[in-house]
């Protein structure tokens, strides 16, 4: 007996590490998931955009579309140097071609993370506010984990489904009563807003749970790779020559006008490379700590987000932020407490044990 | 084109039984070459297990620069087998070196 209690206490030292791991991947997609905001914000405040109409829906909506597919392009960028540095890009390229039976549950993730949840952050930012837009993506948590768990069986414990509407609740507070003067702010289009606040709710809760799909049989570094992948192949073959042939919109000159600005450049490049190891620290939780587990923790974006909001615009936060931290953080410490070997399996043991 | 490497791990399990996290690094290395780095192994093995497609049938603390290195001994899992079918990983054995 007491020669066991050295690999006891490595094993329990070994679950609390990779539990720490888990944690730390998704506290950082958090923080770079809020800093993204500022500049992602900022872009609309540059031409060619600013030019835009508030009242023209249209040219606003395909404006959107070309940004998100630069944005996706310089982040695609990124993560190429990330897997570049790592030795990873054979692999990227081995998960990639095998589309069948891996990488197409990637192309799915993309189509709900891009088109359906950036485009639709982009959409409540535009024609709503910056506030709104994070209010309504606070929600995707319920829905990444709802989906894991009917899907494939993932565990949610009563522990983390409690720090989960905690960090929610700490959401609302921090963004619910800001979001009411937005919300009757009375642009005429506001419901393209309402409608891409849902819209990104419930595509990056389906991503996480897809993506987790996925990296069942491949490396997260590589599977986020392989997200934005298609995305880039999604904007750039499919919609935006939609766009511009079918919707006549002026996708070749918003393109030009973009990319030769100085400043939206570098406000792209900044929000890509936020967004880019944002992901890359979200896909890798999930494979430790879970699907529901680190979306939940990546929602502290929304205290990151505010934090770095209120540095760019010297407007420090309402009273009722601190009610929103206190929330936030009591909610990540309930998760965080839960016991590691609890956390290190992560589907129901009637499906994960027995031997093959 | 060779399996990527999390796929690979499974179809070496599926082939050659239950083995030790060293002796999957060992067989990696042959396999990939410079490309793997025994740490990523690892983590793809734990990675697996706590997906529920492997399973750590056995555990063993070895002699490390000072500090004791814990070892696993992985097994595959029905799921796993089953997760194998689904992305087609099945089909590409016993294509898995020696």
């Amino acid at each position: 007996m007491e020669s066991q209690l050295p690999l006891q206490r490595a094993l329990a030292r070994h679950f609390r590490r990779n539990q720490r791991w888990g944690f730390a991947w998704a506290l950082w997609t958090a923080l770079l998931w809020g800093i993204w905001y500022v500049p992602a914000t900022a872009l609309w405040s540059e031409q060619p955009y600013a030019a835009i109409g508030a009242g023209d829906t249209g040219l606003r909506l395909a404006a959107t579309a070309v940004m998100t597919w630069i944005h996706a392009i310089a982040v695609f960028g990124f993560l190429a140097l990330w897997n570049g540095v790592l030795g990873k890009l054979p692999d990227y390229l081995r998960t990639l071609v095998r589309f069948r039976g891996i990488s197409r549950w990637y192309a799915l993730a993309s189509l709900c993370g891009g088109p359906l949840a950036i485009f639709g952050s982009c959409l409540a930012m535009g024609f709503v506010g910056p506030v709104f837009a994070a209010v309504t993506s606070l929600f995707y948590p319920v829905v990444g984990a709802v989906l894991a768990r009917l899907w494939y069986h993932e565990r949610i414990s009563g522990r983390a489904a409690a720090g989960m509407c905690i960090i929610i609740l700490g959401g609302l507070a921090i963004y619910g009563p800001g979001m009411f003067g937005e919300v009757h702010g009375g642009h005429s289009m506001a419901w393209l807003g309402y409608l891409g606040g849902i819209m990104s709710a419930i595509g990056w809760g389906c991503e996480g749970a897809v993506a987790g799909r996925a990296m069942d049989v491949s490396d997260p570094d590589v599977g986020i790779h392989c997200r934005f992948s298609f995305e880039v192949l999604f904007w750039g073959v499919l919609v935006l020559p939609a766009l511009g042939w079918v919707g006549n919109f002026p996708v070749a000159g918003l393109l030009h006008d973009s990319v030769t600005n100085p400043r939206a450049l570098l406000w792209i490049v900044l929000a890509a490379v936020c967004h880019a190891y944002c992901y890359t620290a979200f896909y890798k939780s999930f494979s430790l700590i879970g699907v529901g587990r680190g979306e939940a923790i990546g929602n502290l974006y929304a205290v990151f987000a505010l934090v770095f909001i209120a540095l760019f615009t010297l407007q420090l936060p309402a009273w009722y932020f601190l009610v929103g931290l206190v929330l936030t953080v009591a909610g990540s410490f309930v998760m965080f407490s839960e016991p590691a070997e609890s956390v290190a399996a992560l589907r129901d043991p009637v499906i994960a044990e027995g031997p093959a | 084109m060779k399996l990527p490497q999390k796929g690979w791990l499974l179809c070496r399990l599926s082939s050659h039984g239950a083995d030790w996290d060293s002796g999957l690094v060992a067989a990696a290395e042959q396999a990939y070459g410079a490309e793997v780095r025994g740490g990523g192994i690892r983590l793809a093995l734990e990675e697996l297990a706590s997906a529920g497609l492997v399973q750590r049938c056995a555990e063993r603390l070895l002699p490390g620069d000072g500090v004791p290195r814990l070892s696993f001994r992985y097994q595959l899992t029905a799921f796993g087998l089953q997760r194998m079918r689904d992305t087609g990983l099945l089909a590409t054995l016993p294509v898995v070196p020696q």
